[in-house]
């Protein structure tokens, strides 16, 4: 990850200048647009928001589960779905700019300023399915872009091996799309999108039909393509380990609202929302502050470490370093840090202590994870622990965890 | 592994769906209804007068006005059926709804009622036929209208098979190429047209068929004169019930036809791709 590309906002708009090289120049110093982008987009009585700023190079991951909004942004900012209301500019020059309906004018629809059709965006979109041509080779697929756009032919196509070399596939640019497995298929896909030179590249869970051995691989590869090109991207999944390997932003969508955004590594680490929580693999409970420990709205009471800043993350945020009593506060731990027991444990070491009721039982990435409330909280157990202890659904707990396990963070 | 369509046909080694035993004896029925007439046809040929039949003026003048009008009109459907296709394939459910019923109604239409209804629009006293008579243009009883006629009976076939292809074949590969810059007209050569190639290879052969059998509309719309207006079907009509004309060169004409139609056939069946996997 690179720590230097911190903030959210367009710090780094002034690279914008240097656009205009040929579709497919391969030359690392092109870098893609400054995005900015603030939305409101509905489908049927489904509505999202976003305001998405990013530097030219800076690629974002959306994090959000199922139906949190995601790829209907997606369609928006590669104009294939009118917003209701607000702008997209790269660069800063308008692509969409609608202005609401106003109530009385009951019926009409927005107020369409600005709407740059998709061919003309220079937004670029790779979804999960590949989408090959059928009836184009693999080179031909690659080389549409710089074809569309008025490269000549043979141009084209030298530039379209030149991008399936990138991508691994040398040599297999005679093969038709069906000749080729998902794996491949995916990579033809990121060298069409890639050789088609976006300003902006919209990826909407690019990985999520590929198979568990050949995503990683796919995985590696776009993020090293986008690092090169400088290509500025969106990254929409589900998947947190996108977000570590590609993004250097990571915002995170939940009920078509953003929770939580910030660097990567920041999100990751101190979570402010319990998906993110979930994602990211640790306990997130959230309270208020009261003399340096977090008070749940139960009245738990919650010791831990401040960290600076957020643990790895590398910028420490001066301004939540301090907890002043009644700010609003979150405290994230591993469930592996979860001590389960069946009574209330004694011991010297300063502690959390809670009772609780298990709500379930899952595999866990070591055994066994159980689920608790209240507050919902994971623990990792060995199958032999919940065995040996009795554990099942129902079963009332005692959860213990240490105060240097827990990590305090403002939210 | 979702395949785009079209892609992975012929490539599944799926063993063939069962039928149940007591419908092999209708679809053999089915298939003598349609094979035993023509095995009837070809028995009748009288194969001593037959190069003599169809090498006569009369049937070569008919053959080659057959071929002629019917390309045109094949060439008429496809660039005004082409458009229409796609404009009813991207037009909203209802809209298009609309489009298609009314495309549909001249393929259910008897065509001697489109004949008609070509003669009292497009004659002398007609609609626009009063206006074209200002400029001096004529229309019935010429072999243009015998173009028109065969187009209009034969235009519904390629509208409707490509309008269906298109359908099938949807709109997410046209936005893919968009969204890598392709103008729509780039998008509608190097995308629509060739994933909508089979239907409308399909939907060219079947247009082409209907045109070079068309008879209703042409007999009253374009008449039956020797050379200008009598195509095959109206050759075969005018053998078969003529005063003196030997029943012999109509069923001539009918083998010649059956051969034509069945070239066609073969020939597209070989040119399309895939067709011998």
């Amino acid at each position: 990850m690179s720590g230097e590309r911190g903030a959210v906002s367009g710090e780094r708009g002034a690279v914008s200048g240097e656009r205009g090289a040929a579709p497919g120049d391969p030359s690392p110093e092109r870098r893609g647009a400054v995005l900015d982008a603030d939305l409101r987009v509905s489908r049927g009585t489904f509505t999202a928001r976003a305001r998405l700023c990013l530097a030219g190079g800076d690629v974002l991951a959306l994090l959000g589960p199922n139906g949190a909004g995601k790829s209907t942004l997606l369609a928006a900012l590669a104009g294939l779905l009118l917003p209701d209301d607000g702008h997209i500019r790269l660069d800063g020059a308008d692509l969409t700019r609608v202005t609401a309906a106003p109530d009385d004018a009951r019926g009409r629809g927005p107020h369409v300023l600005t709407q740059v059709p998709p061919s003309g965006r220079g937004v670029g979109l790779l979804s999960q399915d590949p989408m090959l041509f059928p009836h184009l080779s693999a080179l031909a697929n690659v080389a549409f872009g710089p074809r569309a756009q008025g490269v000549t032919a043979r141009t084209a196509t030298a530039q379209a091996a030149l991008w399936l070399e990138r991508v691994g596939l040398d040599g297999l640019g005679d093969r038709r799309p069906a000749e080729l497995s998902g794996g491949q298929q995916q990579r033809v896909a990121i060298a069409r999108a890639l050789a088609a030179a976006p300003r902006l590249l919209l990826l909407d869970e690019p990985f999520a039909s590929l198979d568990v051995d050949t995503a990683p691989a796919v995985r590696r590869m776009l993020r090293d393509q986008l690092r090169a090109s400088g290509t500025t991207a969106v990254v929409v999944t589900h998947d947190v380990l996108d977000a570590v390997v590609l993004a250097d932003q990571t915002a995170v969508l939940v009920d078509g609202e953003i929770v939580d955004e910030g660097p990567t590594a920041r999100v990751l680490v101190a979570p402010r929302s319990p998906f993110t929580a979930s994602i990211a693999g640790v306990n997130l409970v959230l309270g208020t502050a009261d003399d340096g420990a977090l008070v749940t709205a139960d009245g738990l009471r919650f010791a831990g470490a401040h960290p600076q800043g957020a643990g790895r993350a590398e910028k420490p945020d001066g301004a939540r370093v301090s907890l002043p009593d009644g700010a609003p506060v979150a405290a994230v731990f591993r469930p592996a840090a979860v001590i389960v027991g069946l009574h209330r444990p004694e011991g010297a070491s300063p502690r959390n202590v809670w009772p609780a009721t298990i709500t379930s039982l899952e595999h866990g990435p070591n055994g066994i994870r159980v689920q608790t409330t209240e507050p919902a909280v994971a623990a990792d157990l060995t199958a032999g622990a919940v065995a040996e202890l009795g554990l099942a659904e129902g079963t009332p707990v005692w959860l213990s965890v240490k105060a240097t396990e827990v990590a305090l963070h403002a939210r | 592994m979702s395949h785009p369509a079209g892609v992975a046909r012929g490539v599944g080694q799926r063993s063939p769906g069962t039928v149940p035993r007591a419908l092999y004896l209708p679809a053999a029925l089915g298939l003598c209804l349609l094979v035993l007439p023509l095995a009837g046809l070809v028995a009748r040929v009288d194969w001593a007068t037959l190069p003599a039949d169809i090498t006569s003026p009369e049937a070569l003048s008919a053959l080659g006005l057959s071929l002629r009008t019917g390309l045109a009109a094949t060439a008429v459907c496809l660039v005004l059926g082409l458009p229409l296709a796609l404009v009813i394939a991207r037009s909203p459910a209802r809209t298009a709804g609309v489009l298609r019923a009314l495309v549909t109604i001249p393929l259910v239409l008897p065509p001697m009622v489109g004949g008609i209804a070509l003669l009292f629009l497009l004659g002398r006293n007609g609609l626009l036929g009063q206006v074209l008579n200002v400029w001096g243009v004529r229309l019935p009883f010429t072999t243009a209208a015998v173009v028109i006629a065969q187009s209009f009976v034969a235009l519904p076939f390629l509208v409707l098979s490509v309008e269906g292809a298109l359908r099938t074949a949807g709109t997410s590969y046209e936005h893919v190429a968009a969204t890598l810059g392709a103008s729509r007209w780039t998008v509608f050569v190097r995308i629509t047209l060739p994933l909508v190639r089979p239907g409308l290879v399909a939907g060219t052969v079947l247009c082409f068929a209907r045109a070079l059998g068309e008879f209703g509309a042409t007999a009253l719309f374009a008449g039956n004169a020797a050379g200008t207006t009598r195509t095959m079907p109206l050759a075969i009509y005018t053998a078969f019930n003529g005063a003196g004309v030997s029943q012999g060169s109509a069923v001539a004409l009918s083998l010649m036809l059956l051969v034509v139609a069945v070239v066609i056939l073969v020939l597209v069946r070989g040119w399309q791709p895939g067709a011998a996997r």
